[in-house]
């Protein structure tokens, strides 16, 4: 039995400890906005913030979670700069069909939570892990400037 | 099992006539077809007030509409397009599935508008399955808005006519003296009002308008059509709620991995059964025959177990003993070497004939001739296939992401040996489709995966399954020929297409010469003849159909034949299209070409653009167009070119007449979205296949266009009339690779002849 | 002087001078004499058995102990091919005079050596003699196994000869002039094959004496880790200093604290011998992720420590390697030596590799993907960092699978030299100047020439 703290509750998972944490939340703790996309860290739609920093979930075992706080795109509508980042992509209609979009957004909080003012070059640095096959980076793009400008 | 050389045919004919049936865009107007259909209203709404639904075929509506309420008593008001709450809130259901073209919000906009709803108190809905009363309820073809454009007017126009009646009746007043705004009934002379949820249990009881007799309003009366919208699941796509097909969670589900043999057709002999069910977390393990046909099931091993990680890891451990004895062995290199040695022997047959080719040719001031061939390039959409089934009581109860839940019905009764009625299925939002799931294979294997297990299971393909496993965009080859006269305008064209056949006797599906083309590249004197390869791997509709591909080479070879005649690019195209020659006969109904239309998109593309303008030196500017999917479409990209054939692009401008935008902010997405995933093919996307297995099975093989080499912007531009609007989600990809290819010409002089571009060593810059 | 006379001395000046050459080669055949000593005959040797098996498995049958033998003399590496059957043969060397291809030592009588008798199988091994009379190019490392007693290559024959045979013919080598004479291969014998056996050093332990037959007869460490001379054989001057093989370099694992393994601990080479990786050192990959997983990660610890003890005796050499950078890169891109030297490679690393190796190096997912500290990273040639990248990694281990994707089919060599430059330069001591044609070089170099895909 491993104990983790996602969305900032406790949760208690009877798997073992090589299983991805992606397949945990999903498929044990029902959490299913974090997405399965290539299983290999090549597109980015299972992105989680692990202790803060965004992880691929599809890589990270749940032995290797340790102590570290889970954040899910279930939970990050309670931080700021998500909630914020939320807001601009809604604001944008950056979703087509929306399934890269948990990884993009979990990447684009991580990026403002590092750095709030992000350049173009910051946003390809840290955005460019995340495949949209709809090809929404434009928008993608716009929606991180918005959220950088809204005051805390 | 079949024969398995004729199951690759028939499974190939059901997706060419599949192909062919999505495609069609309806070309009369409304009223031709309206009298087949009635409105209905649906008993045992209860106290949620109006509901209004279609009905396509007599008066039975009532007795199909309470069967499917029995079988799934969850959601009552499953064949409905309208319900109309006490408090004013509308729920619209959208009959057609979202697969990112943004239909759920269009299809809520276009009967809002009739129906003069408040679009701030319009709450959209997903209806599940039900082609008897929701008809066609597909996504493919760039046709979801031209097929349900008038039914979806009407449906919103009969219910406001409804409700207005309620009120007339309740204020002894003339109805044509009451006003709909925003959800809001309004008598001016008395001064009295009420809203439409107050109405709705009075206005359920009213007389149900015949169709034929409603007013549908007029462009410049349209109040919510053409704004900008906002997508109507974004709240829930942003907070990560359950949505997607693969989100679905049931009580007691399992999880499934389906195996199928690596080179298509091949069967299982055996496998290590016993180490797979002796895997941590397998519950069972078991071979399925199959129905032989690629677009249900072919053979295979499922696997059974907890969890999906559980599933895959003793899929890791499978190892099957195939029977290739019917399996494919195609080879992509051996295509490619075979096509260039054909390309030169034009057929003695001819498809399209006009005039006389060779005589031109003889007389012709200028000819040129030119080879072009692309590859193989697979869907992979983020959502990998998946599909949820429960086998209880008789009924296979789905939750399919598919682009075409109704015509998967009958495949998934007769794999599960039973009647089509009985198979019940939920619409889920879907993870891009570009085509992939205009097939239904995956929910065809769950469901005789489903069969076999006492519990709902999900069947959970692997990223590496979905690359081995697609119904793939054939490759091509064209060899083009074509002269000029002594004017400069475009005397004749002769095409050698080196296509492939899955029958030997027609094009495999996605695989023939589209109309579009046939109809849109005129010339005095013609000739087009193709050449087939035998095929084993299925191919299908990957975003735009034949045009995604052929629209390169064809108007790539245009701008090689505009050099030639010494012309502006621009008039030499305005000049080609506007050509009063023969047309080819038949005319394939739903091809409305309109040289008008094309023009303009061609001409204000080269506004926009900035045609003409002078250019530094390795910078070019260069445009093309298409017809496609009943759009008519202008592409212009400027771009530089290093020396190490590293790409700037600079601008890149789209320009299309699709009729009237519905949601300017969805349509801007599309025509953003589709050139920026046809320049990601274009760059880098192929499929190579050698001994029948797919080789690249992945992403890290699959370089999909990443954000810091995706284009910073991409202005598009939309041409509105009162044509009736046609669809979105393809028109902007077919143009852009010509456009592109064009360009790079105009800042090189190198002409690109073979897609993708990095095999020609191109890259795009940083 | 007559014209004659003037021949007859530049000919004899180049006897010399050819003569001293090929004795210096010959003075760098044997691996053992940089311990000194004396040595003796295995049999006049007093101590604990050091060739066969180990302890444990003293008392089990041949072919188990076989077994423990083939995967310690690593035969499964080199005589499978990439997808094929185990031990069917068909792995190319691709060398700079052509291409060779392993052979099936599966016991099928037609393509395999199921008709082999003990003594043509010794030939084999010691000599590097076919049954047919014909001669082995020393790719098969006889001039290493040639240590190896012969109850213990017989005991590997054993073993062998209880794998299902599988019907797998020899592909044909493609050799260019004079290489495709194999009768030529007489004279390379005479000079560079010693034809002995195994001889203990009476100056050293047991445990040395235990890990020089592992590393030597068995494990032949030196055909891939010491360099060649002229006529491609290793040249012990430098031994273990570290080569290029099958366009990876094999590295120096002589005590040499920059650029061999003086810096590591003993824990460190343990856990990378018998994981294939070590924290802070990072993980084999390549040619030394097979010999991990086919061979190295099969040894008893016992064997291995002896291993460890056996290299620690190893004379320094320096090459031109530098140390390791064990610090992380900074947290932002923008931030550490490759900022602003390669943008291109930057922005290929943001997207196929940041995920999770991170700007740091340090990966947040898992030890086995940290760049920081690890001596491919730090050379600056970066060769071994772009085949990890054409080729990546799939290791079964028994810790599981250790994955890495290929990045070869769906980049460019261009592409593919900027993300290694970038990465030798951000992570590592120096960054390398890789081109594209280099990248195509590399390709060629470590080609296979099946591919198979797995599963689905």
């Amino acid at each position: 039995m491993l104990t983790l703290t996602i969305n900032g509750l406790s949760h208690d998972v009877d798997v073992p400890e090589d299983m991805p944490l992606l397949w945990v939340l999903r498929d044990h703790l029902n959490l299913v906005g974090t997405k399965y996309g290539c299983g290999i860290a090549q597109c980015g739609v299972c992105t989680v913030h692990v202790g803060g920093k965004p992880v691929r979930s599809c890589q990270l075992t749940i032995g290797d979670v340790g102590t570290r706080a889970v954040v899910t795109i279930e939970g990050i509508g309670s931080t700021p700069n998500g909630a914020k980042v939320q807001q601009a992509w809604m604001e944008a209609a950056v979703p087509q069909c929306g399934y890269c979009q948990a990884g993009q957004i979990m990447s684009a909080t991580a990026l403002l939570d590092s750095n709030p003012q992000p350049d173009d070059s910051d946003i390809d640095a840290a955005m460019a892990g995340n495949i949209c096959r709809c090809g929404t980076y434009i928008r993608i793009r716009r929606a991180i400037k918005n959220a950088a400008a809204k005051s805390a | 099992m079949a024969d398995t050389q004729s199951s690759f045919a028939r499974s190939d004919a059901y997706l060419s006539a599949l192909i062919r049936e999505v495609r069609s865009v309806p070309t009369a107007s409304a009223t031709v077809t309206m009298g087949r259909r009635t409105f209905f209203k649906l008993a045992g709404a209860g106290a949620a007030g109006l509901v209004l639904g279609f009905h396509l075929g007599g008066a039975a509506f009532a007795a199909d509409g309470a069967n499917v309420d029995t079988v799934d008593s969850k959601d009552q008001a499953m064949n409905a397009f309208i319900r109309i709450a006490p408090d004013n809130t509308i729920t619209i259901y959208s009959k057609c599935p979202e697969i990112g073209q943004g239909i759920k919000t269009s299809f809520g906009v276009i009967i809002a508008d009739e129906l003069d709803a408040d679009w701030n108190h319009v709450v959209m809905e997903q209806a599940d399955i039900n082609p008897k009363v929701y008809g066609s309820q597909g996504a493919g073809g760039s046709t979801s808005i031209p097929h349900a454009w008038d039914q979806l007017r009407q449906a919103g126009a009969g219910a406001k006519v409804m409700l207005i009646a309620a009120a007339a009746g309740q204020w002894a007043v003339d109805s044509s003296q009451i006003t709909a705004r925003d959800s809001i009934l309004t008598h001016a002379a008395s001064g009295r009002s009420a809203t439409y949820g107050s109405l709705a249990a009075a206005a359920a009881k009213m007389p149900v308008p015949d169709p034929r007799d409603l007013k549908l309003k007029t462009r410049t009366e349209y109040r919510l059509i053409g704004k900008r919208y906002r997508g109507v699941d974004d709240p829930k796509v942003v907070s990560g709620q359950q949505l997607f097909g693969i989100d679905v969670q049931l009580p007691g589900m399992v999880y499934a991995t389906y195996t199928k043999c690596p080179a298509a057709g091949g069967k299982v002999k055996s496998f290590n059964v016993d180490e797979i069910k002796a895997q941590r977390g397998v519950l069972d393990a078991f071979a399925v025959d199959g129905t032989g046909m690629m677009v249900e099931v072919m053979p295979g091993v499922a696997i059974i177990a907890r969890d999906t990680w559980s599933a895959f890891q003793a899929k890791n451990k499978l190892q099957v003993d195939w029977d290739l004895s019917k399996a494919s062995t195609d080879s992509t290199s051996q295509f490619s070497v075979q096509a260039s040695k054909l390309a030169t022997s034009f057929p003695q047959k001819a498809d399209d004939k006009v005039g006389d080719v060779d005589k031109s040719f003889a007389n012709a001031a200028k000819t040129v001739e030119a080879y072009y061939e692309y590859p193989f390039a697979a869907h992979v959409p983020l959502e990998p296939m998946n599909t949820t089934a429960y086998w209880h009581d008789g009924v296979m109860e789905m939750w399919v992401p598919t682009q075409q839940p109704d015509r998967g019905l009958p495949l998934i009764g007769k794999v599960a040996g039973i009647a089509p009625e009985k198979v019940v299925m939920h619409q889920t939002r879907v993870g891009g489709g570009f085509g992939r799931r205009l097939v239904n294979d995956y929910a065809c294997e769950a469901a005789a995966i489903a069969q076999k297990v006492n519990a709902p299971v999900k069947l959970q393909w692997t990223r590496e399954d979905d690359f081995a496993h697609d119904f793939y965009r054939p490759a091509g080859y064209h060899q083009f020929k074509g002269a000029i006269d002594k004017n400069g305008r475009l005397d004749a064209w002769r095409e050698h297409f080196i296509t492939f056949t899955a029958d030997g006797k027609k094009e495999a599906s996605g695989a023939n010469l589209t109309d579009n083309l046939r109809y849109s590249i005129k010339a005095p004197n013609l000739r087009r003849a193709k050449t087939m390869l035998p095929l084993r791997i299925p191919t299908g509709a990957w975003r735009a159909p034949g045009d995604n591909a052929q629209v390169f080479a064809a108007q790539s070879f245009m701008h090689e034949l505009s050099l030639a005649s010494g012309r502006d690019h621009v008039e030499f195209l305005i000049d080609a299209v506007n050509r009063d020659v023969p047309e080819l006969a038949p005319k394939d109904k739903s091809v409305n070409f309109s040289p008008k239309r094309a023009t303009d998109v061609i001409r204000m593309c080269a506004e926009k653009a900035g045609w003409g303008k002078t250019l530094p030196k390795r910078s070019g500017l260069g445009l093309a167009w298409c017809y496609s999917h009943a759009g008519h479409v202008a592409q212009a990209i400027e771009l530089s070119v290093d020396t190490n054939k590293q790409i700037k692009i600079g601008r890149i401008v789209v320009v299309l007449d699709v009729g009237p935008i519905i949601d300017m902010a969805g349509s801007e997405a599309q025509a953003q979205g589709a050139s920026t995933d046809a320049l990601s093919t274009a760059m880098g996307l192929k499929i190579n296949i050698e001994n029948g297995r797919i080789q690249e099975q992945n992403y890290n093989a699959y370089p999909i266009l990443r954000m810091p080499f995706a284009p910073m912007t991409i202005d598009a531009y939309f041409i509105q009339s009162d044509n009736p609007p046609t669809g979105m989600g393809e028109p902007a990809f077919p143009a852009l690779a010509p456009a592109l290819g064009n360009s790079i010409f105009a800042a090189t002089g190198e002409r690109v002849r073979r897609l993708p571009l990095r095999d020609l060593g191109y890259a795009l810059a940083v | 002087m007559t014209m004659k006379k003037a021949i007859g001395i530049v000919v004899a000046a180049i006897a010399v001078v050819a003569l001293g050459f090929s004795g210096c080669l010959f003075l760098g055949r044997d691996p053992m004499s940089f311990a000194g000593g004396s040595t003796v005959a295995l049999a006049a040797y007093q101590g604990v058995d050091i060739t066969g098996v180990p302890a444990q498995l003293a008392s089990a049958d041949l072919v188990k102990r076989g077994e423990y033998l083939t995967h310690a003399a690593d035969c499964q590496a080199c005589h499978t091919a990439p997808g094929g059957a185990p031990f069917a043969g068909g792995f190319a060397f691709n060398m700079p005079f052509g291409t060779i291809y392993s052979t099936n030592i599966t016991p099928d009588k037609q393509t395999g050596i199921g008709n082999y008798t003990d003594a043509q199988f010794l030939a084999a091994v010691h000599k590097g003699i076919r049954a047919d009379g014909e001669k082995l190019y020393p790719a098969m490392p006889y001039s290493s196994y040639t240590y190896m007693t012969d109850a213990d290559a017989l005991a590997i024959k054993a073993y062998l000869f209880t794998l299902a045979p599988v019907h797998a013919p020899a592909r044909q080598d493609q050799l260019s002039w004079p290489f495709s004479q194999r009768s030529l291969l007489a004279i390379w014998n005479v000079v560079f094959n010693p034809d002995e056996r195994f001889r203990p050093n009476t100056g050293q332990s047991p445990q040395w004496n235990r890990g020089a037959y592992l590393a030597e007869a068995m494990g032949h460490c030196g055909e891939c880790h010491t360099p060649r001379n002229l006529a491609y054989a290793p040249d012990n001057h430098g031994k273990f200093a570290g080569a290029p093989t099958a366009g990876w370099r094999a590295y120096n694992i002589t005590g040499d604290k920059d650029s061999g393994i003086g810096n590591w601990s003993d824990q460190d080479l343990f856990s990378y011998l018998s994981t294939g990786h070590a924290n802070g050192h990072g993980g084999a990959a390549g040619p030394m992720g097979e010999a991990a997983d086919d061979s190295l990660s099969y040894l008893v610890p016992d064997d291995t420590h002896a291993l460890v003890a056996y290299l620690r005796s190893i004379p320094s050499h320096a090459s031109d390697l530098p140390r390791t950078v064990k610090t992380a890169a900074p947290a932002s891109y923008k931030e550490g030596v490759a900022a602003e030297s390669n943008s291109r490679g930057e922005k290929i690393f943001a997207g196929a590799c940041a995920s999770c190796h991170d700007w740091t190096g340090v990966s947040p997912v898992t030890d086995y993907a940290t760049l920081t500290g690890v001596r491919a990273v730090n050379d600056p040639s970066a060769t071994n960092v772009a085949q990890t990248v054409i080729n990546g990694v799939n290791r079964k281990t028994v810790e599981g699978t250790i994955f890495m994707p290929a990045f070869g089919e769906g980049y460019s060599d261009d592409d593919i030299a900027a993300v290694a430059n970038y990465v030798t330069a951000r992570f590592g001591a120096k960054g390398a100047n890789l081109t594209g044609k280099d990248v195509a070089d590399l390709r060629k170099q470590a080609a296979q020439q099946s591919k198979e895909t797995p599963n689905g």
